[in-house]
């Protein structure tokens, strides 16, 4: 269950003031998925970062798995996102020198879950079940666009996460590729009975979704 | 993992790193060998003037004496007369008194008029005896090694104390009766004969000389005549009556710090010749030596300085870059100290390869040094003899690189992560 209430978010830059977000209520029941859309600058991706804990809200609670962030330290908010959260970004945001594999047992050594060997045998694994069980050894950088997302949503499902953030994760991709990758990310959401919430600007892809939340329409600061 | 992502990001930025690598590398491989250098350099030069509290020779510089005398190294100042010798054998303050005479060379390696006594004082034959009749030779170890002389070999000297110049005596024999163990001293590189027989061989230096001069092409005569007048000069300018009687240097050894004094005075009184303390000298060269270790010192310094600064830039541009990459990491649940310490890592590893490499190279440097200066002036200097300073050199080198991989560390650890992320 994912909980956010009476949430404000300001922003400090150079000594002014943005008030980027507030919103009195968003519910997200666990396993469902869900669609955030609004126009650019919206507030989508604060609101990624306030349920992943990397910020916290000026005002207001946020509430993941019954645990409020907003009390959390930074420290421990970084824990909870390593052993709970899953990102997928539109630019991909994997380490080009490093192999698929590589990349993938990245985070599996902040979430301090697993031992050297399940590692690697689990990283193989999911990269099969996204369909990159054939590169896993080749380097990200060699890769095309829609493989290279295969190996971010593999990424991103290492630790078993029970909520997946994916930020426009087919922006960067064609039509047709932006379909599949979209297919698997719920296919392997729904495999891992992980709540997902994907940001996205196409409204071709919202009937997949069991609820659609604009974001521009509950965020009071834009009127 | 964590290493692994070191790693790649090392690798990824070769030719930035290498650059960042070798200009500590070399800082601290010029510390280190001038440290190093002049450590072993002393203590090899203080050791070899030990036995020996006063030393006499010609008058002139002092340095050039002792240098000459007991280090075999530049040309002598001239001879004394043997009635020194004479007298100082006679004196009841004294221990021993030994004479040095340079005589011929044989390929370079110069024959040195002695008596026995010289061997009393830490050196050991290696095969053989000591000399006892004219034309007897004790050869050093690398003299033995390089010529292939052994117990038994004769040979004739050149004229002269280097290999060019000079022609060859070819009517007196040397033969080879003893061969000293390696003292790593100027001593392995030279051929120590009886005082007497250089006095022999120049005695019929003379007769030959007179007779056989006018068949000797010009140039070489005209060498031999300059030589001649030198030493002519130097015959009557110290009192020497006869040429069979030259003495370069009395290496004399008192009974107390007290007759040394006494016995320094006495001989000083002499206006032809000077008394030394040859410690003394040596200590005063080393002084001059020193002004120069100070400045390339400096140098090594400002130069180590000068790679900090670029380390620093390195790695700051580095943060700077890989700002995105921290930020990925963060978002998949680094914490902000790991992301830290991965970047002040990154910094300590490559000044670790830095210094490591300084370290290791400035001693392969040093030990090429040593052969060298071991075979060509018998100073035994090893690339393995490491001083404590140079462990401070390493840590300084490290703990320099560690603060200026700090700052960018500290960015790195405020960075906005999700300003980066997209
Ligand atoms: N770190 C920050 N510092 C200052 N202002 C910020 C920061 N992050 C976001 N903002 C501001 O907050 C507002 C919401 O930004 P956000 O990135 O959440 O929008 P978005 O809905 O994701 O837009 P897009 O669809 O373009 O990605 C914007 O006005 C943005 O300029
Ligand atoms: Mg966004």
């Amino acid at each position: 269950m994912i909980n956010l209430k009476n949430l404000r978010m300001k922003y400090y830059d150079n000594g002014t003031e943005i008030e980027a977000l507030k919103l009195k209520k968003i519910s997200i029941e666990d396993g469902k998925h869900v669609a955030f859309i609004g126009s650019s600058g919206c507030g989508k991706t604060t609101l990624f970062n306030l349920i992943s804990g990397m910020i916290t809200p000026t005002e207001g609670t946020v509430e993941v798995n019954d645990v409020d962030l907003t009390t959390l330290t930074e420290v421990e908010r970084d824990l909870f996102r390593a052993n709970h959260i899953g990102y997928i970004f539109q630019d991909f945001n994997l380490f080009p020198d490093f192999t698929a594999l590589q990349n993938v047992l990245l985070p599996m050594s902040f979430s301090k879950r697993y031992s050297k060997k399940e590692m690697n045998e689990l990283a193989k694994d999911i990269l099969k079940k996204v369909g990159m069980g054939e590169k896993i050894n080749q380097k990200v950088k060699t890769l095309s666009g829609g493989e290279k997302q295969r190996v971010a949503i593999a990424r991103s499902i290492v630790n078993k996460p029970d909520v997946i953030l994916a930020d426009e994760p087919t922006g960067n991709l064609d039509y047709k590729n932006g379909a599949k990758i979209m297919e698997l990310i719920k296919e392997i959401a729904k495999e891992e009975k992980a709540t997902l919430i994907v940001i996205t600007h196409n409204n071709s892809q919202l009937d997949m979704f069991d609820e659609v939340i604009n974001i521009e329409e509950l965020n009071e600061v834009i009127k | 993992m964590i290493l692994q992502f070191i790693k790649t990001n090392i690798l990824s930025k070769k030719l930035r790193n290498f650059l960042t690598i070798f200009s500590i590398l070399v800082s601290v491989m010029l510390i280190i060998m001038v440290q190093n250098l002049t450590a072993q350099l002393k203590s090899n030069v203080v050791e070899n003037a030990g036995t020996y509290d006063i030393l006499v020779g010609a008058n002139g510089s002092a340095t050039q004496l002792v240098l000459s005398s007991m280090f075999y190294y530049d040309n002598p100042i001239g001879n004394i007369n043997i009635s020194y010798y004479e007298n100082l054998q006679k004196d009841s303050r004294i221990v021993k008194v030994v004479p040095i005479g340079m005589g011929d060379n044989y390929n370079g390696y110069k024959i040195i008029g002695t008596s026995t006594d010289f061997f009393d004082d830490g050196y050991e034959l290696k095969a053989g005896t000591l000399f006892e009749k004219e034309g007897d030779v004790v050869i050093g170890s690398t003299v033995a090694r390089a010529t292939g002389l052994s117990i038994g070999s004769t040979f004739s000297g050149m004229h002269g104390l280097t290999e060019s110049g000079g022609h060859e005596h070819a009517d007196f024999k040397y033969t080879v009766v003893g061969i000293l163990a390696q003292t790593k001293t100027p001593s392995d590189t030279v051929i120590y004969t009886d005082i007497q027989s250089v006095w022999a061989v120049h005695g019929l230096e003379h007769d030959h000389d007179h007779e056989e001069g006018e068949e000797h092409d010009e140039e070489t005569l005209m060498a031999e005549e300059m030589e001649h007048e030198e030493e002519e000069h130097t015959t009557s300018g110290h009192g020497t009556t006869s040429s069979e009687d030259l003495i370069t240097a009395l290496l004399v050894k008192t009974t107390s710090l007290a007759n040394q004094v006494l016995v320094t005075n006495e001989l000083s009184k002499n206006a032809d010749i000077q008394a030394i303390n040859p410690a003394a000298t040596l200590r005063r060269l080393l002084v001059t030596l020193n002004a120069g270790e100070v400045i390339v010192t400096l140098v090594a310094y400002v130069s180590i300085f000068l790679s900090v600064i670029v380390l620093f830039t390195t790695m700051l541009s580095a943060s700077i870059e890989r700002r995105k990459d921290i930020s990925i990491l963060r978002a998949l649940g680094a914490n902000r100290k790991t992301v830290f310490l991965t970047i002040l890592l990154e910094t300590l590893i490559i000044a670790l390869i830095g210094a490591i490499l300084g370290f290791v190279i400035a001693h392969l440097a040093i030990g090429i040094a040593g052969n060298y200066t071991a075979v060509n002036y018998g100073i035994n200097i090893s690339g393995f003899s490491v001083q404590t300073s140079e462990i401070f050199v390493l840590i300084g080198a490290v703990l320099l690189s560690v603060l200026a991989g700090i700052i960018p560390a500290v960015m790195v650890y405020r960075t906005d992560a999700t300003k980066y992320l997209k």
